[in-house]
């Protein structure tokens, strides 16, 4: 018993010094920070830089990752590898993510340094290129060890940053990006300072700087592109151009949307493919601005790209762009024609029309709670889950509505199910469960306000059984049961399923456990005795006559990395999937959102 | 011919004396004591012995190592009974009178030990100790315990040799270092691998082999450790009220036992030194050499205590010195059921329990 309590203690003890270890740091320590893939330094000189970085990144507030490599497989650009390097590696600091990364490629002697979250802001043009000469001049001078090189980096690096929290000055987002001496496109403004969205008029559904289509092509694509403009009401362009002007082709396509005027309606709106054969960065990308970003989202695009993919890789630009067009017509009439009773008035399917819009302070309980759109429920049924989502509806304040519909409208089932709950003004705390029939029936669940912390438990999978057996009448019936117990007990009843693997796990570490300890009490019924002769040892005869150590080979072994898988919620940045890239921030002229690959 | 024997008498009652814990020899008749030296004056025995050498022994052994191993027969000094023997025991009792009779045929010249630990535990402790090591067991058979007495220990002091010897070597590893890191498409594990050498030497004192064909090597080992500060010179007064063996594995056969544990050491030794920064070390070659091993002839002193159950014999042995208990135990079916079955119904209840709590 003292022994029980003694491991007790400790246990407890050990638990309280080590509560200041769970304190979360303002960066995340998974990842070194020196990353020297060429192995360039040594492992004690990596080692000291990586001491040297982490020593900074609390006081000066920044993370200052470096990634150095002489090879690596993929053809993304070094400001594209270097932002992915980034993200994936969880670097930065703070909530902004703040840091300046330093992407070095020795083979092809390229150097790239990017200012993430608050660096970007914070350090300016002038001091940007002040710390890359500096760096360049060091890799020039053949005197300079790749040791110093990188830690006179940092000490420039660290002195800049350091300086400009003393004097910050901000940097203009807005100003005209550096070219290099290259004249600008005409429909790049001088100064983009203050800049706001216009509707342009007379717009070119066409604009082909690349000179790629032939004369019968481009009439024949621009026509297409009027017309479905007009008709849809759209802002649609397509794009091509050979020179990206020192810019990302994100930012040269969103800037191409924004600064000609592209957007429409009150949103201003606009979505462009853009086809860049920039010999530095060739590739396609649908980018969209403003209110059709949440429609261009990371489904959408990854969608176009595997579209188009096999049509621009072999050379048929045309062809891709018929068939994007295609796609965004198809895409925008399914919102737009014959819609349910409840979208207002001239608006159009998921979020396109709905900025600003505000949710209702409380459950309003004359609205109905179940819609049942299929015609799958019968009266009685009907009438009984209307009145249980009425009750719990009043009982834990949230609007507890089921939707049935025998078709979606947008693109993604959720995206319907929102522009329901949405546009019927339900309250902006509740649960929304949807049955949704596209190639049969589909559930999901959407989750608002105080009601979000359901959102993990899973409801609407629970009733997929139901869902594949084509009941979903019974579905919606286990579902007004399930959310009566998950309210009530704020976690869902456990499945037989689930029991049983309880105790067939219980049985399991038993069975374990109980070996174990037979094990231990049996080796106390035998002889042990002693191997080896340590405890003979003469005292202070022991000594190392000898030690060597040296490197022999080594072995590199290389595992996929997992890649994101297809999620139910709306666009993602950052990601990237099968080659395709997906990113949203801010151009010179506004926010966009962009999605292609690189060829 | 019968040999001559030695048996300590009471100088003041001629009654026969015992070796007693506190390190006297004590009349069990009249109750005096009397110092070892003092009544080794009296007894004015042979000049003083020479120790046991090794070389020496090797010598004496040519052709006469078949006479060593043959029957001995003893004259009883109190009641004159002729005491047949095997050839290698020391110490006895004359099973007539119960007399303390040592066969100093086996204790003299090239036979004699080196030294001697003398008994610290008295058998009453021995018993004691004996029984306090099966209460510790769970598994043990309730009727085992109770079907035996425990007084029938028995004191013998068991010749053990003690080998010396520098060890010197060197041994080579391949190590790896592991590194991981990770680009657009991949994680990356590097492994490094290096020739990692590392050469020492030290010396080992007082490894213990016993020296008794009679006990069985992994009992005898099991009773370590020893605490050789407590040895003593060689003297027959020590033997008296025990029993006692001379060697019959001579110390050339025994060596390579302590030869492998002290290479082990060693082994083990430059392994730690070997092992710093590497994720791990295999080893590829090991070379120790052994050298000027020498040995030391000594009795040490063990109670044996033989019980019989279910139609099997189990020895336990008590280091008479410590009071440390070693042998092994039977194992009753019906507890190890019982055992088995809480710990794991405990367990697979808390696990059931908390994989509940987890997925609920």
């Amino acid at each position: 018993m003292k022994r029980v309590f003694s491991c007790a203690f400790a246990v407890l003890l050990v638990c309280l010094l080590c509560l200041p270890a769970f304190a979360e740091p303002s960066f995340d320590t998974s990842y070194t920070r020196f990353n020297d893939y060429a192995q360039s330094v040594t492992e004690d000189e990596e080692s000291e830089l990586n001491k040297k970085v982490e020593a900074q990144i609390e006081s000066l507030r920044m993370d200052f990752p470096a990634c150095v490599f002489l090879e690596r497989n993929s053809t993304t650009t070094l400001s594209e590898f270097g932002a992915d390097f980034y993200t994936r590696n969880k670097f930065g600091y703070g909530e902004e993510k703040s840091g300046v990364l330093l992407v070095l490629d020795l083979k092809n002697a390229k150097v790239k340094i990017l200012y993430f979250g608050e660096a970007d802001t914070l350090i300016g043009e002038p001091t940007r290129d002040a710390i890359t000469d500096s760096f360049l001049a060091d890799c020039r001078d053949d005197d300079v060890s790749y040791f110093e090189l990188y830690s006179h980096y940092y000490d420039t690096v660290f002195a800049a940053v350091e300086e400009a929290r003393t004097n910050p000055t901000t940097t203009d987002p807005n100003a005209s990006p550096q070219t290099d001496g290259k004249p600008m496109p005409a429909w790049y403004p001088e100064n983009t300072e203050g800049f706001t969205d216009f509707h342009g008029e007379d717009l070119p559904p066409v604009v082909d700087d690349a000179h790629i289509f032939t004369e019968e092509q481009f009439r024949e694509l621009s026509d297409k592109i009027s017309a479905m403009t007009k008709r849809l009401g759209i802002g649609y362009a397509a794009f091509t151009s050979d020179d990206n002007h020192g810019l990302t082709p994100e930012e040269y396509s969103s800037d191409f949307l924004h600064f000609n005027g592209y957007g429409v309606g009150d949103g201003y709106g606009a979505v462009v493919f853009y086809l860049s054969l920039d010999p530095e960065d060739r590739c396609w990308l649908t980018t969209s601005i403003n209110t059709y970003e949440t429609l261009f989202n990371f489904d959408v695009t990854y969608e176009i790209d595997e579209m188009v993919d096999s049509s621009i890789r072999g050379g048929d630009y045309y062809e891709a762009f018929l068939m994007h067009a295609d796609y965004v017509d198809a895409l925008f009439s399914n919102m737009s024609e014959n819609l349910p009773d409840w979208y207002p008035e001239g608006t159009r399917t998921y979020a396109l029309d709905r900025q600003g819009r505000t949710f209702a302070p409380s459950p309003d309980a004359s609205k109905p709670r179940v819609t049942d759109g299929a015609g799958m429920l019968s009266a009685q049924q009907m009438q009984l889950c209307t009145q249980t989502l009425q009750t719990l509806s009043r009982q834990y304040g949230m609007d507890l509505v089921v939707f049935i519909d025998s078709s979606c409208r947008t693109p993604k089932l959720y995206q319907y199910a929102e522009d329901f709950y949405y546009y019927n003004g339900y309250a902006a705390d509740g649960i929304c469960l949807y049955i949704v029939n596209r190639d049969g029936f589909q559930v999901g669940a959407l989750y608002y306000g105080k009601a979000e912390r359901y959102g993990t438990l899973g409801i609407d999978r629970k009733l997929s059984n139901s869902i594949k057996n084509g009941e979903p009448a019974s579905a919606v019936e286990e579902y007004v049961e399930l959310l009566t117990f998950m309210l009530q007990h704020d976690r869902l009843p456990m499945s037989w399923a689930k029991r049983v693997f309880c105790v067939v796990v219980g049985l399991f570490v038993g069975w374990i456990v109980g070996k174990t300890v037979l094990k231990r009490l049996k080796k106390r019924m035998t002889i042990d005795s002693p191997i080896g002769a340590k405890s003979y040892l003469l005292d202070g005869s022991f000594c190392v006559t000898g030690r060597s150590s040296s490197f022999l080979y080594s072995t590199v072994t290389k595992t996929a990395r997992p890649k994101p898988t297809e999620s139910g919620s709306s666009g993602s940045s950052g990601s990237s999937r099968g080659g395709s890239s997906y990113s949203s921030g801010r151009s010179a002229g506004g926010s966009y959102s962009s999605g292609g690959r690189r060829f | 011919m019968p040999e001559q024997v030695v048996s300590y008498k009471c100088p003041a009652c001629g009654a026969a004396l015992r070796y007693t814990t506190t390190g006297k020899m004590g009349c069990i008749s009249c109750g005096n004591s009397y110092e070892v030296e003092t009544l080794e004056k009296l007894a004015q025995e042979e000049k003083a012995p020479k120790g046991f050498n090794w070389e020496a022994y090797r010598e004496q052994l040519k052709g006469s190592e078949e006479k060593l191993r043959n029957t001995v027969t003893y004259i009883c000094q109190s009641c004159g009974a002729a005491i047949e023997t095997d050839g290698v025991t020391a110490a006895t009792h004359c099973p007539y009178c119960d007399n303390e009779v040592i066969a100093m045929r086996q204790l003299t010249g090239g036979l004699r030990p080196n030294g001697v630990i003398p008994f610290a535990v008295t058998p009453e402790d021995a018993v004691k100790a004996v029984r306090a090591h099966f209460r510790k067991k769970p598994l043990l058979p309730r009727a085992f315990l109770s079907r035996h007495k425990l007084s029938k220990v028995k004191g013998i002091y068991v010749p053990f040799w003690l080998f010396n010897a520098g060890v010197h070597g060197d041994m080579s590893f391949d190590g790896t270092r592991v590194r991981c890191y990770s680009d657009n498409d991949y994680n990356y594990t590097e492994t490094s691998h290096f020739l990692v050498n590392v050469a020492g030497r030290m010396r080992f004192c007082h490894v213990p082999v016993d020296g008794s064909v009679k006990m069985d090597d992994d009992l005898m080992d099991a009773l370590e450790p020893f605490d050789y500060s407590g040895l003593k010179p060689f003297d027959p007064a020590y033997l008296s009220g025990f029993l006692a063996d001379r060697f019959d594995e001579d110390p050339d056969k025994s060596f390579p036992r302590a030869s492998d544990r002290m290479q082990a050491g060693a082994e083990s030794l430059l392994r730690a030194e070997a092992g710093g920064g590497y994720a791990t070390l295999t080893l590829k070659r090991s070379g120790m050499e052994l050298d000027d091993p020498s040995v030391q002839y000594v009795l040490l002193p063990v109670y044996i205590l033989n019980l019989e159950y279910e139609d099997k014999k189990y020895r336990f042995a008590v280091n008479g010195q410590t009071g440390k208990v070693v042998g092994e135990l039977p194992v009753s079916k019906e507890m190890s059921r019982l055992y088995f079955g809480t710990a794991a119904a405990a367990a697979g209840a808390l696990t059931t329990f908390l994989a509940y709590l987890l997925l609920r």
